[in-house]
């Protein structure tokens, strides 16, 4: 089926999924400002494209490869963006303190991956996506996304265990 | 703690994630771009107030675009017949009131090299590395960060990406050459230095307590600082900068068109090729040149190609920084090919006249990379480099 590109059309389908697309956008930029910036960006740039964007088989796909590619863009420009966490306390922790401590561990892992490796985290542990989707929205062949992965959690591992904030 | 299994990490990651998109925003921030507010435009660069972005009339990009680039670029390299013009003969530089780029102004020793930035070159001695300069990034609020000792630089003919050094002058260019950079305190140069665009500093000069002074003009609209006790060293190179259209090693300071502004032939040897390396405000951020030898070499490794695909432009898109390699034949022809550090790609136009593809390879990236100190300090290179064996030749993407 074939959209137009009325605002109508476009608002329709952006607004139920805008929450999903703001979170997924602040999963992958780790920052609140860079989220609306980069969703921001991405839906600036399906609008202009939305008749070619809304006949994929699957634009959320392509729109949260948009927010990626925002996002890169920025590191690109900005180099990395600090996100002050507090640090990953390694040895045995009794709840809920462990609990939070490795909430900060991952997001602190988050913040230290290269833009790309870390919409690969995020799109198959938090959108739940098989390496092949991953590939397809980040535009890079499966063992790459097989690659990212496998490194981030090899990279929070490596935290857990030695303490390493890095 | 006991080492933990994937399955261990995995959940751990999934349940972080979650917690943490909870704290994701509710809005957007401004209006959709459906609502008659927006001027979806990506010739707008991607930092450059991104907030606002929605609400930049088209003409702020006009006017960011138009001068004078389109006008100048045309010039540099035209369509059909014509030649690509040296820089000693270029029409932008007769256009421009201020002097040749490629002339050496009176006084410079033969040996120094040019350097420029968004427009503005100045000479400074042979053995001075790269290095970066006070710079305001919007992901830390606007402030300014000085990376206090500046202290991740490269020298000349190396693809080493070192730490501070007490013995090294160097260029230095508003650029986030290292994370570690975030949150240093503040300072100043311990050894001569010139840089480019660096933000909270004033035109003027300053002699701090260890006897280093800086003095500051500006350059049309780009600070040149130079950080010296050496007053005759400070007024030679501040003396040496100009405003340029196409600086001295032939790099344009508007990125160039590799559809537009290349012309080719298939007969003769390349004899010339500098690198032009364009920031996504499309600055020129800095250039190099290569010997013949080199760009015979990388022309030879750039020859088979494929058609880009469908929906390609030979226009890469703006939200990266950019890199075009200028090559020269002895015919006068030559072509600008656009290198992607993103992924790792050349869009060149071929002697038939078609756009390709070309995939980098360690034959066709060595050629003006390879121990090339200015590439290594200033162009990030993608995931794509992430195996491969000519990584070292960039940036690590956090420096």
């Amino acid at each position: 089926m074939v959209t137009t590109m009325t605002p109508t059309a476009f608002e329709t389908w952006v607004r139920p999924r805008l929450p999903d697309l703001l979170r997924f956008g602040y999963l992958v930029t780790g920052s609140y400002d860079a989220a609306q910036d980069a969703v921001q960006t991405a839906l600036a740039s399906a609008y202009e494209k939305w008749e070619h964007v809304s006949t994929r088989d699957h634009p959320e796909q392509y729109v949260r490869r948009m927010i990626t590619n925002a996002h890169i863009s920025a590191w690109r420009a900005h180099g990395r963006r600090q996100v002050p966490v507090a640090e990953p306390t390694p040895g045995h922790l009794p709840d809920p303190s462990a609990a939070i401590a490795d909430h900060d561990a991952v997001w602190r892992m988050c913040a230290g991956l290269p833009p790309q490796q870390r919409a690969a985290v995020v799109l198959r542990f938090y959108e739940d996506l098989d390496y092949a989707e991953i590939a397809r929205v980040l535009d890079c062949p499966e063992a790459t996304a097989r690659s990212h992965i496998h490194r981030a959690l090899i990279r929070l591992r490596t935290q857990l265990t030695s303490g390493d904030p890095s | 703690m006991n080492t933990p299994t994937d399955n261990d990490l995995e959940t751990m990651i999934r349940a972080g994630l979650r917690r943490h998109a909870a704290d994701a925003p509710t809005d957007l921030g401004a209006p959709l771009p459906s609502s008659g507010e927006v001027t979806a435009d990506s010739d707008l660069p991607t930092h450059a107030h991104s907030r606002l972005r929605w609400l930049a009339p088209a003409a702020a990009a006009a006017v960011a675009i138009a001068v004078p680039g389109g006008i100048l670029v045309r010039n540099l390299l035209s369509d059909g017949s014509a030649t690509v013009a040296s820089p000693s003969t270029s029409t932008l530089a007769q256009q421009n009131p201020t002097r040749d780029p490629a002339a050496r102004p009176a006084g410079i020793p033969a040996d120094w090299r040019s350097e420029s930035y968004a427009g503005v070159q100045v000479w400074v001695p042979p053995t001075w590395g790269w290095g970066g300069a006070p710079a305001r990034f919007d992901w830390n609020g606007g402030e300014s960060i000085d990376c206090a000792s500046w202290r991740a630089y490269t020298r000349p003919g190396s693809s080493a990406y070192e730490q501070m050094s007490a013995d090294l002058p160097y260029v230095g260019r508003p650029v986030m050459m290292t994370d570690a950079c975030a949150g240093a305190g503040g300072g100043h140069p311990s050894v001569d230095a010139v840089i480019f665009g660096a933000v909270a500093i004033e035109p003027g000069t300053e002699t701090y307590s260890d006897g280093m002074v800086r003095e500051t003009r500006n350059v049309g609209s780009v600070g040149v600082t130079v950080f010296s006790k050496d007053a005759a060293l400070r007024a030679q190179i501040l003396d040496s900068a100009s405003e340029v259209s196409v600086d001295a090693n032939g790099c344009p300071t508007v990125a160039p068109d590799v559809g537009k502004h290349s012309t080719w032939s298939a007969t003769g040897e390349a004899t010339g090729m500098s690198v032009c390396a364009y920031d996504q405000s499309d600055r020129l951020l800095f250039s190099t040149t290569s010997s013949p030898a080199a760009a015979a070499t990388y022309a030879a490794a750039t020859t088979k190609g494929e058609p880009l695909g469908e929906g390609r432009t030979a226009a890469p898109a703006k939200e990266y920084d950019r890199v075009f390699i200028r090559v020269t034949l002895a015919s006068g022809q030559g072509r600008f090919d656009h290198f992607s550090p993103s992924d790792g790609q050349y869009v060149v136009r071929d002697a038939a006249g078609r756009l390709v593809t070309v995939a980098a390879t360690e034959a066709n990236v060595a050629p003006w990379a390879k121990n090339n100190g200015a590439v290594k300090a200033y162009v990030a290179g993608g995931s794509w480099s992430d195996s491969a064996p000519w990584q070292r030749w960039f940036r690590g993407i956090l420096g």
